[in-house]
């Protein structure tokens, strides 16, 4: 058995394990970060993972981990042929498909009137579209279709976690990674042989997810990581509680307020938005600037935060004992009941009558490129007292504002990465001595170091479009044993362990085998003699079982042989190491030295 | 082996209380608790479940391994503080997120009622309900929950749809099972979907049986008949008393009522008794995802818990004149709102109740049912009973052909009803029987029930052993015109495997190859060759089988065939799938060989030699004892 996993392009980008027959793809995502999404005659193309690297027909499930893994899967369930089945948490499927919804609006055909249309299968056999673009232009595709986003959404099976998904043999289950609501890493049992695929994860305990669930690497054979933190960027500050980074979110967002100032958080509405946003609530408020509005301004702002006040048995246990009693598990549902916290799906008019300066705006789409966070730019943009805070870890800031020279409005990058480090994963997995661990290379600096640190386990780093073939050899596979088959095995003890020589008969039924009896089982069972004869013990007994007998012994020093003649009955008994020959005249004497045989060896 | 006992609910409706008992020496006997109900039709300690059945000494936790609750329903969760917190059982508690919301709430109006109102002492208190709330783990459907840790225990939910957060329960031990219904609902309604149960294939299935005799007509007409009913008394002036569990039911009718006002313009009063509304209703906007799939997908857009038409209810309304109807908990009309409201109604004719619910007997509600004219509501108070009766069953619950629906779906191998009055209930199990073709019980409280489960032992084979066998598995090629049958080739579901089962303290016992299971004993594997012989009285021989002129041939040739003839018939007999081999001179079995003697000694004249090597001993053993049946030895002279 062999398991492929591919590397991915970027950390958050598709692998695929396989397994025998079956494969497994993890996460197709669109790559928006990095300023990738591009634009060509006016209209927006975004890089996929290579979709044409994967024999789509060959895939039996796609397991996604959290909603940002997500947005290239229109690509895999709508244009490609891809049969199998897509499993995600249910949070994961509204939230995705909001997301993915969000991008449409952002950047597809919508956004740019008037472009030519041009819709996901443009690849290589129309080279002139990608006119200009370097070496990688082949990975551009035109964005999908809100049909498609529904379309696709459809075909996902929602599940929660610990829920057990029996997948044609192979054993699925979804564990809290604590990154996001419904966020998920994976466990993939196949008999013995336990593999556990860890995405974006987070083990802060101060946010608004269920904590990261370890038991998903417990006696785990192999461990794949993606999306770590990226260690190399050296303004990225690790975390290990939120708070000091909402503190100073807090303190700055308060000084530009205080000074009649806005604040624009570009930034996705979902995920660490939630407690940026519950923080920056009740900090305003304990600063006697409680009555600053929030506006949440994007396509989806209404849906995905009207969505996160009924997420609470996806939320931390303190906000899920808030639903106990009862009140919102989301602080920010109070805020929105009195008035303190708008939604909008663009900043047009609609926005106007609600709209009151000073406030706080979060709006995407966080590459600056494109939605309603160009509007506040532009209207703030002249003006020092307002202010940029770009808490996205993912997007390069100065990249992003880049497109706005000239601006006086002040910026600040406090980004909140509260992505499991090389670090942090190390400490996890080295006392669980996992036989195998894949890191992506992009997050390790030091691979020496990882290996001293975990000797016992195999560490693999890969890139992207690298094949690792992990070996999956599981020694054991579970099957049940029938009652009346049990009844009639007789143990011999060898030690502390009991053995039974067994013939049965192995059946299989609806995928559940079982070890039943067989009618002739008696008869064909083979049995065992083990130990070691001594000899003179051996004559011993035979005088016993012959007694009156003469018993010569025939030996022959050179070559460890020897021959035990009894006379009448004739007997012989020729040893030679562990090869036995006796001879005898009837059945009945061979049963008496059989009898001998077994007083002096162990036989089942 | 399978013991359930019902300590409440067996032949009887509340008091929900199944003790189950599963398991086998592999995994340890696991104890669990299905419900922990109170019973409404009683106020002494009859309203609980017998708790000292399952320890005389109060040694609940270590009995029990754990409590499951299957809603909120004060019938399956009424006795809960009273166990835990008076009782002392402090092991696990399991059930769904929104039955951890609301159970609480119910409680605390049931402790209300008992201790203020009736003056009850010796009840549990609010703090009690906290700290007992405190100890239960809130899950998830499709959840599969190791209780204690335990891999032997596993418990999962489905989704039942009798209210809101209802759930059935699958409890897996080692190989057995078992799932408990609670209540459910297998037809959805305006709030909640149906309930849903993967094929798991239980030893047994435990399900309620509270409409086993009923078929009802659809949703639609129940619902038009409902509003007609409503409606016609309304227009006439009349008040119309609708008495409902503040959580469940009641959001359904209001949807149900709010929509019908709304279409046709109405403007009578519609009042829902207060307190428990807005709070019932902010659990529904809260635990939206419990609900159905309409609801679910429009709650951006519009909530449907946001009612436009329903108003508060205040004491003073009720003397009031004109039309309203009123909503009013509780619906068994045994105390409460629903009652005081009832006593001031109930003799003016052009009034009208509804009971939308199953009343426990001895209630109120269920005299009022059963038509009585004069109902004594209290020790002092006689009632004239006047208005309109209407029963209309809206109660959730799942009708006979919704049980035999469920019970296809998840195809047990046993069934037990509970959760049921007696007669109707032995009319579903006769039907059931015939029906299901399954063994069907309905205990009574304290009655046990065994349930006999084929016992299984986990073995784990190892894949080589297994991957060997698999690949010996040849599929016999046809004889040269021979013809094949298309209908009797069938996919090889069963192959004979041989390997040493290893049995070791603490660990799954393994099915492996000799060489592995020795490897730690040190001890050579001995390969014994056995050498003999068969000696055989000619003359018995050639009279049986009236040989004549064995002059020209050696006897011991014809001895050989007519062994061949007879061991070929007795393996096609008892060990089908083993070839016999013959060859000139002897005749094969795996390794045991029988052959002409080589030596023409006199005492070998009359004998047949035998050779095998020890790993065939038992092969061995049936060709002999075979040979000693047809041959006779030689009389000893």
């Amino acid at each position: 058995m062999a398991a492929e996993t591919e590397a991915p392009s970027n950390s958050s980008d598709p692998m695929v394990i396989e397994n025998e027959s079956k494969r497994t793809k993890l996460d197709p995502s669109i790559d928006t970060t990095n300023g990738s999404t591009r634009r060509s005659r006016g209209q927006f193309y975004v890089e996929t993972p290579v979709l044409s690297s994967v024999d789509w027909k060959s895939i039996d499930f796609i397991l996604i981990t959290n909603y940002k893994n997500m947005l290239a899967l229109p690509y895999i369930t709508e244009y490609s042929e891809f049969k199998g089945k897509v499993y995600a948490t249910e949070p994961t499927v509204i939230f995705g498909c909001q997301m993915m919804k969000e991008l449409v609006h952002f950047f597809g055909e919508s956004s740019v009137p008037g472009s030519s249309r041009q819709r996901g299968h443009a690849k290589a056999e129309k080279p002139n579209i990608f006119y200009g673009f370097t070496a990688e232009s082949n990975l551009a595709q035109s964005l999908y279709t809100i049909p498609d986003v529904q379309s696709c959404v459809d075909k996902i099976q929602p599940v929660r976690y610990g829920e057990n998904l029996d997948l044609y043999g192979v054993n699925v289950t979804a564990h809290s990674a604590g990154y996001c609501l419904g966020s998920a890493n994976w466990s993939i049992i196949c008999d013995t042989e336990k593999i556990a695929m860890i995405s974006s994860s987070s083990i802060i305990t101060d946010i608004h997810p269920l904590p990261f669930n370890k038991s998903v690497l417990d006696d785990a054979d192999v461990v794949i990581l993606s999306d770590l933190c990226d260690s190399r960027n050296e303004d990225d500050v690790r975390l290990e509680s939120i708070l000091p980074v909402l503190r100073d979110i807090g303190n700055y967002a308060g000084e530009v307020l205080a000074n009649k100032g806005n604040v624009l958080f570009p930034c996705v509405l979902n995920g660490i938005m939630f407690d940026v946003l519950d923080y920056l609530g009740r900090y305003l408020n304990s600063r006697g600037l409680g009555c600053v509005p929030f506006y949440a301004i994007s396509p989806i702002a209404e849906e995905s935060l009207k969505y996160s006040f009924i997420s609470g048995e996806w939320m931390c246990e303190e906000r899920q004992l808030r639903m106990y009693i009862p009140e919102n598990p989301m602080v920010h549902k109070d805020m929105f009941e009195r008035n303190l916290l708008y939604y909008a799906a663009r900043a047009d008019s609609s926005l106007q009558e609600i709209y009151q300066e000073p406030c706080v705006v979060f709006a995407g789409h966080s590459s600056l490129r494109s939605g309603a966070v160009i509007n506040f730019i532009k209207k703030w943009g002249n003006n020092p007292n307002n202010a940029i805070i770009f808490i996205e870890s993912e997007f390069n800031f100065k990249e992003a504002i880049s497109a706005f020279d000239g601006l006086q409005i002040k910026t600040m990058h406090l980004p909140i990465d509260i992505r499991l480090t090389v670090e942090q994963v190390v400490e996890m997995i080295k006392e669980l001595q996992p036989r195998e661990v894949l890191f992506p290379r992009g997050a390790v600096k030091n691979a020496d170091d990882i290996r001293r640190r975990i000797p016992s386990s195999l560490v693999t780093l890969y890139e992207h479009l690298d094949i690792v073939n992990i070996s999956i050899n599981s020694q054991y596979k579970r099957t049940y044993m029938a009652e009346n088959l049990a009844s009639e095995i007789y143990t011999t003890n060898i030690g502390e362990t009991k053995v039974a020589a067994l013939y049965a008969n192995l059946k299989t039924y609806n995928n559940q085998s079982s070890l039943i009896p067989s009618v002739s089982s008696q008869i064909l069972k083979q049995t065992y003699v083990i130990g070691n004869i001594n000899v003179p013990s051996l004559i011993d007994r035979l005088t016993e079982q012959f007694y009156g007998c003469l018993i010569t012994l025939d030996d022959d020093i050179k070559t460890e042989k020897c021959t035990i003649y009894v006379d009448s009955p004739k007997v012989v008994i020729s040893l030679d190491g562990n090869n036995i020959r006796v001879e005898t005249k009837d059945n009945y004497t061979r049963k008496l030295v059989s009898d001998v045989l077994n007083q002096l060896l162990i036989s089942f | 082996m399978i013991k359930v006992v019902p300590l409440g609910a067996g032949q009887d409706v509340g008091r929900s209380c199944i003790l189950v008992s599963i398991g086998d020496d592999s995994t340890g006997i696991k104890n669990i608790m299905f419900d922990c109900g109170m019973h409404m039709g009683y106020n002494d300690d009859r309203r609980f479940p017998d708790f000292s059945y399952i320890s005389k000494t109060k040694r609940f936790t270590e009995q029990l391994d754990c409590v499951i609750i299957s809603h909120f329903h004060l019938d399956h969760c009424g006795a809960l503080p009273f166990f835990t917190e008076m009782c002392g059982y402090a092991g696990p508690i399991y059930m769904t997120h929104p039955t951890k919301a609301i159970c609480p709430i119910l409680l605390e109006d049931y402790r209300k009622i008992t201790v203020e109102r009736k003056g009850d002492t010796n009840f549990f208190t609010s703090q009690m309900i906290k700290n007992c709330m405190k100890k239960v783990t809130a899950v998830n459907l499709h959840q599969t929950i190791k209780v204690n840790n335990d891999d032997d225990l596993e418990i999962k939910a489905y989704y039942a749809g009798h209210v809101l957060g209802a759930a059935m329960f699958y409890v897996r031990v080692g190989t057995q099972s078992v799932v408990y219904t609670g209540d459910y609902n297998m037809t959805p309604d305006r709030h909640l979907g149906a309930a849903w149960i993967d094929k798991v294939q239980p030893d047994l299935l435990i399900t309620e049986s509270t409409y086993a005799t009923t078929i009802r007509d659809s949703k639609r007409s129940r619902e038009r008949d409902f509003l007609k009913k409503v409606h016609d008394c309304v227009s006439q002036g009349g008040k119309v008393l609708i008495p409902v569990f503040a959580l469940g039911r009641a959001q359904e009718l209001c949807i149900l009522i709010e929509t019908y006002w709304e279409r046709n313009n109405l403007n009578v009063p519609v009042y829902f008794s207060a307190g428990m509304t807005e709070r019932a209703n902010d659990y529904y906007k809260l635990f939206i995802n419990w609900t159905n799939e309409k609801i679910k997908n429009t709650f951006v857009n519009r909530n449907m818990f946001d009612f436009k038409h329903i108003k508060p209810w205040d004491r003073q309304y009720v003397d009031l004149p004109g039309a309203a109807v009123l909503f009013a908990t509780p619906g068994m009309l045994h105390i409460g709102t629903s009652l005081e409201v009832f006593k001031k109604w109930a003799p003016f004719p052009e009034n009208m109740v509804i009971m939308p619910g199953f009343c426990v007997a001895g209630t109120v509600g269920a005299k009022v049912l059963n038509g009585d004219k004069e109902i004594q509501v209290d020790a002092y108070n006689k009632v004239q009973v006047n208005l309109q009766v209407k029963n209309l069953s809206f109660s959730a619950h799942a009708d006979a052909k919704g049980i035999m629906q469920l019970i296809k779906q998840c195809a047990p191998k046993n069934v037990m009803l509970v959760h049921g009055e007696k007669a109707k209930m032995e009319f579903l199990q006769d039907k059931i029987r015939r029906e299901c073709r399954v063994p069907c019980t309905c205990p009574a409280n304290g009655e046990t029930v065994t349930i006999e489960t084929p016992l299984s032992i986990p073995v784990d084979i190892s894949v080589d052993l297994l991957k060997r066998h698999l690949n010996a598995q040849k599929l016999s090629l046809p004889l040269p015109g021979e013809r094949i049958d298309l209908t009797k080739i069938t996919p090889v579901d069963e192959i004979p495997i041989q390997g040493v089962l290893v049995m070791e303290p603490d660990r799954i016992p393994r099915l492996i190859e000799v060489e592995e299971a020795i490897r730690e004993a040190r001890l050579p594997i001995l390969d014994i060759d056995f050498k003999t012989f068969k000696t055989f009285d000619p003359k018995q021989f050639q009279d049986k089988n009236m040989i004549s002129n064995l002059e020209e041939t050696d006897i011991r040739v014809q001895v050989l065939e007519y062994v061949y003839e007879v061991v070929n018939k007795a393996i096609s007999k008892n060990i089908p799938g083993i070839e016999l081999h013959k060859g000139l001179l002897e005749i094969k079995l795996r390794s045991v060989t029988v052959s002409l003697p080589e030596t023409i000694k006199d005492e070998f004249k009359n004998a047949l030699h035998i050779t095998w090597n020890s790993k065939d001993q038992n092969l061995a053993d049936f060709l002999i004892s075979i040979m000693d049946d047809i041959l006779p030895d030689m009389p000893n002279l």
